[in-house]
């Protein structure tokens, strides 16, 4: 308010002054003069030449075009020259000077050459044919007359008095930030004025009075003044109107309309008592209080009035030091201005407040008298209906303080009102005294002629005077105007009459002094008084009140829609409806009004109708309620205490029917979805949505730190907003508001308590568990929480101490220790891939881009050589596939391709078996066998015909396809793939079961059998990272088969069968080769530096020994430090150390315990590392380590076995090879004492010959024991050719005098302890499998029925309990067979007996399952099953189970 | 009144690869895929494709029309993972080896309505000056490994690339259920009803409209 009177004096100004507006801070404001000159020489000229001609006609003729337009534009470019800063060194003079010859006369106005005149003659500014001469000390004659204003800082002394100087900051008054200006520029410019002893250019802060914003919000054209008279607008500015009206009009459908009634409320009802009504008016009072006590006018008024006075003081009190100066007269109106300015507000102000506090005294008188009124009613009928209770709180106050302030106020008051009546009385006095005079004037005149008119009538008889007769006409007419009255001087200020009047308001508006303040809050806690208190009248005012029901009827173009059901009319008269009715209407709805209607059927009345505002279609979503005020018309009196309505000469019943509607409603198209439901109003007296009350928060807390100023203009709407969110008063502003919850976003807390955004959050940290899981469900409420509480528990677990499982009633001893080392297993896989992540993402070129490599010599010369290869070779290579990578894959065309070759060896049947037999019903082919491949991979099983003999040849390809885990082929999902194939040789038996010959010849009617002759295993994991294997493979037998023998004769194995006494091993082999139909791509490598605490320079000659070797032998891989468990480099032979084995497997015999040690390594379960560490390969455990998890690959078996020899004196060395089916491997080689050496295949407590020819080993690469690492450097590298003599030329040791042992320790114990075993525990664990098993069988053949054979599961117990020592010790386990023979005798029986090492019950099942015994389908087959378990230290389990079917001979 | 909420939305698109302008290469193809997030999943339509060959445009355009038809619905739970196309076009080199010519790639469009893209293409550089005599004369120039890599971030650092072109796209994008389940996809295209007036305000009054014809003097 304050700041308007400078702008006002700003304005003032310009008015006057040239038309390019004050640009202040430009510096060089006195330089810029002449350029200015210059350049509107320069464009004046332009025009000036082109004038003449052609051109010129043209401009004459043609309508106004763009030429004209650039006309204009350089024009303003003119007038750019105010703000443009031009380079220094660029050359304006000179066309400045040619303009001036050519243009004698320069049209550089009077204005210019005023302004110029300011700073320097205008002889040199002005334009005359100077001759571009040298003038001889021009510089100095410039410095001489040019003035150049200081930049340092002017004193604010010569700006303003210094009795006048303010801080507007300090008086409380809103000072804004004004545009920035570089101080320099500033100080410049106010150095210039300053020297112009112009100070109207200071405020009297001392500071320089610019404007506020140096943008003209109004546009205007720079055209040239001659021009903007007669020129019209060119174009009509349309503002964009809202098409509101246009798409109503153009409305053919009426489009759904939401309407959605909440509540309604009477504000009088004929079966209101008394009290009700009070009770209304006192509601609706207290409605106002509250709003006027949350707004709180009154008290900003008086606050506002306050500082206007404080303003007005200091204005006097400078003005009585100034009278004493001498003023300007412009200063002296601009003080009188504002003095006036000032008066008014002060006037306007306390009248303001005045009447605001007038109103909130009688506000509260109001309140008090109708509580006083419902406190006398309730007295006078002793009973209550409705449980309004008005607290009223006293505030105490100072009654001495108060008189004071009231004296004070009175004065001030009293002053004021006195002198603007003064003011008043001067100006009346004046009117006064102008009129009087005019009066008198007219009276005089009057006078005078009546004068003149006597005079005449004296003389018109004595003479006739043509010319008076004109006089008298004219007296006549001022005698006939009505006599004016005499102005009445006005009435002189009566001093007491004023006082009277001020003391008469302060008595209506203020409190008297020492009345406590009043504070009121409004409860509906006061209990009503129970029905039966109450006397009769009430009695049945309350009965029809329950009784009587109403219903809301709404009506589109007058016809009913829809009704409401019939709500009870309660004791507060609200009703709560709260129905939403959609509609679709077809047409557009001309009228829609609401009907309310009292009672049903018959005895409906209509109680009042209400039109509502049809919506417009555009306004969605409007989220607040909306009210509409009702009234009723009909007259009812009631016979009880019911007040009735209607009647104008009840006390309380004159009034209608009335009350109030919440009611939303919106229209949108039928393709919109459905508006959102609007915020349900809060039942507090002031209707504050919770949207707003949130908005005010967001805003309040904006405020705490951003301090929002309340004075400034630019916060006018945000306090605006404010006041309007606490008041409820709406006025719709120009802003934009964020009413509805569209913005808001989810907190954290409610990210995490979310299950589906956590999900989401895991999913992104890609924890295992959730790492691939697509399409998770878009609510919350469809989430599998399974998942996530499972994970929530294994983080816990992995996080704390593990604690003990809950006891599992299915639980075993044995299977919670599984489950213990199970989570310790996840719990390391995660470590493990939490440390190597990072290293996991880094990407390199190559992974990104496909791109020749530089060729070198070696790659030239093999690509030479290829020319010369032969082209079909005698032996045949396969070719290397491309790999298939990326988008290919996503086909989901991934096939696993099987080839199934031929095998050897597979045993006959027992001819003493089947000759037993009835042979006539066993179809017999040519031979003895008849074998086939059955093939299962993920669940598909595929298998191959027939082929005859003991060395059947197939040649047969199967096809599976291949499922990725979650459809994700990258290289990290697939390493987690865990599937086997399986490989099964089976037997098939035809029976023939033709009961007549006659028949045969028509007739077939075969029984098919099976019977499992051993099968495979090959994990998943191994064709991935080897991309295929192909060779011939040794199945896995079971241990005992009825029925078959081998034929000796038959195989073609070379005769090496029986080596250094042992029996004869060489069992079925299989060839078969495997592959990826297309190639998947193979696990990435760590190309991460793993961190090592070993000494740097041995990692360096390793990777140099490495390199070396590999160039000569690229087939061989060579290496010599792998990771342990934390993820560390760690030499090889660092993990070799003599530990001692458990005792009880120590015997007298040394080979013996060879034997046994071999197959307690051998029962410790595998399982490749690359399924236990996705992502990490070759992570070697210890031996400790290993023991504990109970399972590994075939380095950590392989490991403890040379552990184990080496304690037991045998010269032992761990061999890193290439064997089948694992790919890469480990065994264990030895030196017997014939100098000969035995290699041990550790996973399975094999031992052959390195001589052996069948031999699964294939590679020999490197030889680790304590001391040192040797790679083998000789020609060959497969067993039965390698020199095993590390000491020979053949090997290479990693070790040597230049790279010397650091020695450091050995990463294994010293030594092991082997937990002993719980017996009872293992005999709880074979009773358990025992029964797992039979129910396993049962339920896999659920069509028929499943009887044992107890007899012979007795008789195979016995058999099988023997089989586990005999095979320990290395000896063949053919059991006795004649233990048998009483059943045989009986039974035609057809069994298997398979071993494991334990893992866990699925594995046991699963191999049961394999052996297909379950599948036969011969009537009267019965069942015997045995389970054997041995135990061995450090819960090592041996697991032995022997699944007969047996059928009864004839 | 509410239906049973949806569980999914789906996006629709279909349109064209409408042209290119490359500076090389006379016959030229392309093949496209789409890549998404792992909420998303291919309901309808050829997920990958390969386009017929083009042949560079006689006039002075000197472009390749291929007009080659997109037409793919998706369905989803999560906007996270919006479906991204990605272009790769191939010609043949003076040599008559098969090149990459270009890859480029681009979100689908995601509000409903017609939309147009001008894709510009880039091709990986080789990694020195004799791998790059080396590819011009094996006619085996670099390649990413995956084009799918183009439609997502990681590792791209190591990588440098030349721009090499550009392709229009044309989309039609229809949506379902997307604002159900609570995504508001409703873009500048469907308010603009509401400023109907704008652009015509803003048209300058052409010239020759018999306005008042000043007079030069």
């Amino acid at each position: 308010m304050m700041k308007m009177a400078s702008e006002h004096r700003d304005v003032e100004r310009q008015d006057l002054g040239e038309p390019s507006r004050f640009v202040p801070g430009v510096s060089g404001v006195q330089i810029i003069t002449k350029e200015v000159a210059d350049s509107r020489a320069e464009e004046t000229s332009h025009a000036d030449r082109k004038r003449p001609g052609r051109l010129r006609k043209k401009f004459s003729t043609r309508p106004t075009t763009r030429f004209d337009e650039a006309k204009a534009s350089s024009k303003i470019e003119s007038q750019e020259f105010f703000t443009q800063i031009w380079p220094k060194d660029q050359p304006r003079t000179s066309p400045v000077r040619e303009s001036k010859k050519k243009t004698p006369k320069s049209p550089s106005t009077g204005e210019e050459t005023d302004k110029l005149s300011l700073v320097a003659p205008s002889s040199y500014l002005t334009s005359q044919v100077v001759p571009a001469t040298y003038v001889q000390g021009y510089e100095d004659l410039v410095m001489e007359n040019l003035f150049i204003p200081s930049v340092l800082p002017s004193d604010s002394q010569s700006k303003v008095n210094a009795d006048e100087l303010r801080d507007l900051e300090d008086e409380g008054l809103f000072v804004g930030e004004k545009p920035y200006v570089s101080l320099t520029n500033l100080h410049i410019i106010e150095n210039r004025l300053l020297q112009q002893k112009n100070k109207r250019w200071f405020l009297e802060t001392g500071l320089l009075d610019r404007m506020d914003n140096p943008i003209n919000d109004k546009i205007f054209h720079h055209l040239p003044a001659d021009r903007d008279v007669d020129l019209e607008p060119l174009t009509a500015f349309i503002e964009p109107k809202f098409g509101e009206e246009l798409q109503l009009i153009n409305q053919e459908d009426g489009g759904m309309l939401d309407l959605e009634i909440h509540q309604l409320t009477f504000a009088h009802h004929p079966l209101f008592s008394s009290e009700h009504f009070l009770g209304a008016q006192l509601k609706d009072y207290y409605k106002t209080y509250s709003r006027r006590a949350l707004l709180n006018v009154t008290k900003l008024l008086k606050e506002k009035l306050t500082v206007v006075r404080e303003a007005f003081a200091k204005i006097e009190n400078s003005e009585v030091r100034r009278s004493q100066q001498s003023r300007s007269v412009r200063d002296e109106m601009d003080i009188a201005q504002r003095r006036n300015i000032y008066q008014k507000e002060i006037r306007e102000c306390r009248e303001e407040y005045n009447s605001e506090a007038e109103k909130d005294r009688v506000l509260l008188m109001d309140i008090l008298k109708v509580w006083k009124n419902i406190k006398d009613l309730r007295k006078r009928n002793k009973y209550h209906t409705t449980p309004l209770k008005l607290i009223i709180k006293k505030e105490e106050v100072n009654k001495e303080e108060e008189e004071e302030q009231r004296k004070e106020e009175l004065r001030q008051d009293m002053a004021e009102v006195l002198r603007e009546h003064e003011i008043a009385f001067e100006k009346d006095m004046q009117k006064y005294k102008q009129v009087l005079t005019e009066w008198k004037a007219a009276y005089k005149k009057k006078r005078e002629a009546k004068k003149r008119q006597q005079r005449r009538k004296q003389m018109a008889i004595e003479e006739e005077l043509e010319d008076s007769a004109l006089h008298a006409a004219q007296d006549e007419v001022l005698l006939a105007t009505p006599d004016e009255e005499k102005p009445v001087p006005p009435a002189t200020i009566d001093k007491r009459k004023i006082e009277l009047e001020v003391l008469d308001t302060f008595s209506r508006t203020r409190k008297p002094p020492g009345e406590p303040n009043i504070l009121l809050e409004l409860s509906e806690s006061s209990p009503v008084t129970k029905d039966s208190n109450c006397p009769d009248g009430e009695k049945r005012r309350r009965q029809i009140v329950s009784k009587s029901r109403v219903s809301v009827k709404v009506l589109i173009n007058r016809k009913l829609v829809t009704q409401t059901p019939l709500i009870a009319l309660g004791n507060d008269f609200t009703l709560h409806i709260n129905q939403s009715y959609r509609m679709g209407l077809s047409s557009f709805p001309h009228s829609l009004s609401l009907e309310i209607v009292e009672g049903s059927g018959l005895r409906e009345a209509q109680v009042a109708v209400v039109s509502l505002p049809i919506p417009s279609k555009s306004i969605l979503c409007n989220d607040q309620f909306s009210l509409i005020d009702f009234l009723g018309t009909q007259q009812v009196s009631c016979s009880h205490t019911g007040i009735g309505c209607g009647q104008p000469n009840s006390d309380y019943g004159s009034s209608f029917t009335r009350g109030t509607i919440w009611y939303h409603l919106s229209r949108n198209s039928e393709d919109e979805a459905e508006t959102a439901h609007p915020a349900v109003p809060s039942s507090q007296p002031v209707e504050l949505t919770s949207v707003v009350t949130d908005i005010e928060k967001t805003h309040s807390k904006d405020e705490d730190y951003s301090h929002i100023d309340p004075n400034d203009p630019g916060n006018c709407e945000l306090l605006a907003h404010l006041q309007k969110s606490s008041g409820g008063t709406v006025k719709s502003g120009n802003y934009f508001e964020l009413e509805s919850c569209e913005g808001d976003f989810y907190s954290d807390l409610e990210l995490d308590t979310n299950v589906r955004f956590r999900v989401l959050q895991l999913r992104d940290k890609e924890e295992p568990a959730f790492k691939n899981l697509r399409l998770i469900p878009p609510h919350e409420s469809q989430i599998l929480r399974k998942s996530l509480e499972a994970y929530e528990e294994q983080s816990m677990v992995g996080s704390g101490p593990v604690e003990s499982a809950v006891p599992d009633s299915h639980l075993w001893g044995i299977d919670r220790r599984w489950e213990n080392v199970e989570k310790l297993l996840a719990s390391l896989r995660r470590h493990m891939q939490q440390r190597y992540m990072q290293a996991n993402l880094a990407f390199k070129l190559e992974d990104l881009v496909q791109e020749e490599r530089i060729p070198d010599i070696g790659t030239i010369g093999t690509s030479l050589l290829s020319i010369f290869k032969a082209r079909r070779p005698l032996r045949p290579e396969r070719k290397k596939r491309d790999q298939v990578r990326g988008t290919a894959l996503g086909d989901q065309n991934v096939r696993l391709i099987v080839h199934v070759a031929q095998a050897f060896h597979v045993p006959i049947r027992h001819e003493s078996a089947v000759a037993s037999g009835s042979s006539s019903e066993v179809v017999q082919g040519s031979s003895t066998v008849r074998p086939f491949i059955e093939a299962t991979f993920q669940r598909t099983i595929l298998r191959t015909s027939i082929a005859e003999g003991p060395n059947p040849t197939w040649n047969q390809q199967l096809s599976f396809p291949f499922k990725a885990p979650n459809d994700n082929f990258s290289p990290s999902s697939l390493q987690t793939v865990t599937d086997n194939i399986y490989f099964h040789l089976y037997d098939e038996v035809i029976h023939d079961m033709l009961e007549d010959d006659r028949l045969r010849e028509s007739t077939v009617h075969h029984r098919i059998e099976r019977r499992w002759l051993g099968s495979l295993k090959i994990p998943f994991s191994t064709i991935y990272t080897n991309s295929k294997i192909e060779g011939t493979f040794s199945l896995e037998e079971p241990v005992v088969l009825l029925g078959y023998i081998r034929d000796s004769v038959s195989t073609v194995s070379p005769s090496r069968f029986i080596h250094n006494g042992e029996p004869n091993k060489s069992g079925t082999h299989l060839t078969i080769y495997l592959t990826l139909e297309p190639t998947l791509p193979p696990p990435e490598p760590f190309k991460a530096q793993f961190d090592s605490s070993e000494p740097e320079d041995i990692i360096i000659a390793s990777k140099e020994w490495e390199a070396s070797l590999s160039s000569k032998f690229s087939q061989r891989l060579f290496r010599t430090h792998v990771l342990d468990l934390s993820g560390k480099l760690v030499s090889m032979n660092r993990f070799i150390r003599p530990l001692k084995p458990p005792v009880e497997l120590i015997s007298e015999n040394a080979s013996e315990t060879l034997q046994k040690v071999a197959w307690y390594v051998s029962l410790i379960p595998s399982l490749a590392d690359m399924t236990l560490f996705p992502g990490a390969c070759d992570i070697w455990a210890n031996s400790e380590q290993f023991l504990t998890m109970l399972t590994g690959d075939e380095e950590e078996h392989a490991v403890l076995l040379t552990n184990f020899f080496l304690y037991l004196g045998k010269t032992a060395f761990l061999l890193v090879g290439s064997g089948i089916p694992e790919g890469q491997t480990c065994y264990v080689v030895t030196l017997e004492d014939n100098g000969s050496w035995t290699l041990w295949n550790p996973s399975t407590a094999k031992s052959f010959s390195a001589q052996e020819s069948f031999s699964p080993l294939k590679a020999v690469y490197l030889l680790i024991n304590e001391e040192n690492i040797w790679a083998n450097v000789q020609k060959y590298d497969d067993p039965p050719r390698v020199n095993f003599d590390v000491k020979g030329s053949g090997w290479r040791s990693f070790f040597s005098r230049s790279v010397p042992d650091p020695g450091l320790p050995s990463v294994q114990p010293a030594r092991i302890n082997f937990q002993s075993v719980d017996s009872s525990q293992i005999e709880q664990l074979k009773d358990h499998l025992e029964v797992v098993l039979r129910d396993a069988i049962m339920k896999w053949r659920s069509v028929q029925r499943t009887s044992w054979n107890r007899h012979a599961i007795k008789v195979l117990r016995k058999l099988i309990s023997g089989l586990d020592d005999a095979r320990a010790a290395g000896k063949s386990a053919t059991p006795d067979i004649s233990q048998l023979a009483s059943v045989m005798a009986s039974h035609k029986v057809c069994g298997v007996c398979i071993h494991q090492g334990y893992s866990n019950l699925a594995n046991v099942v699963e191999a049961v399952h394999s052996t297909g015994v379950h599948l036969t389908q011969a009537p009267n087959v019965e069942f015997a099953l045995a389970v054997y378990v041995k135990s061995y230290p450090a819960y090592v389990i041996s697991v032995w189970v022997y699944v007969a079917s047996l059928v009864k001979r004839q | 009144m509410s239906i049973t909420a949806p569980s999914v939305f789906m996006v629709n698109v279909t349109g064209q690869v409408d042209s290119g302008r490359f500076m090389e290469g006379d016959n030229l193809y392309f093949n496209y895929c789409f890549t998404s997030g792992p909420d998303w999943e291919v309901v309808g339509g050829l997920e990958e494709c390969v386009s017929q060959m083009s042949r560079r445009s006689d006039d002075e355009r000197q472009i390749f029309i291929w007009n080659f038809p997109l037409d793919i619905t998706f369905k989803s739970t999560n906007p996270h993972g919006w479906p991204q196309l990605v272009l790769s076009v191939y010609g043949n080199d003076i040599f008559g080896n098969d090149t990459i010519i270009g890859y480029t790639a681009c979100h689908l469009p995601i509000t409903p309505g017609i939309h147009k893209r001008r894709l510009t293409t880039f091709v990986p550089e080789s990694a020195s000056t004799i791998q790059k005599l080396m590819a011009w004369l094996t006619g085996r120039r670099p390649e990413f490994v995956d084009p799918k890599l183009i439609a997502c971030g990681k590792g791209r650092e190591v990588t440098r690339v030349r721009s090499h072109g550009e392709i229009t796209v044309s989309f039609n994008v229809v949506m379902k259920d997307l604002e159900k389940l609570g995504y508001n996809s409703t873009g500048p295209s469907r308010n603009s009803s509401h400023f109907p007036l704008t652009q015509s305000v803003k048209d300058p009054v052409p010239s020759g409209s018999g306005l008042a014809v000043r007079s030069e003097d």
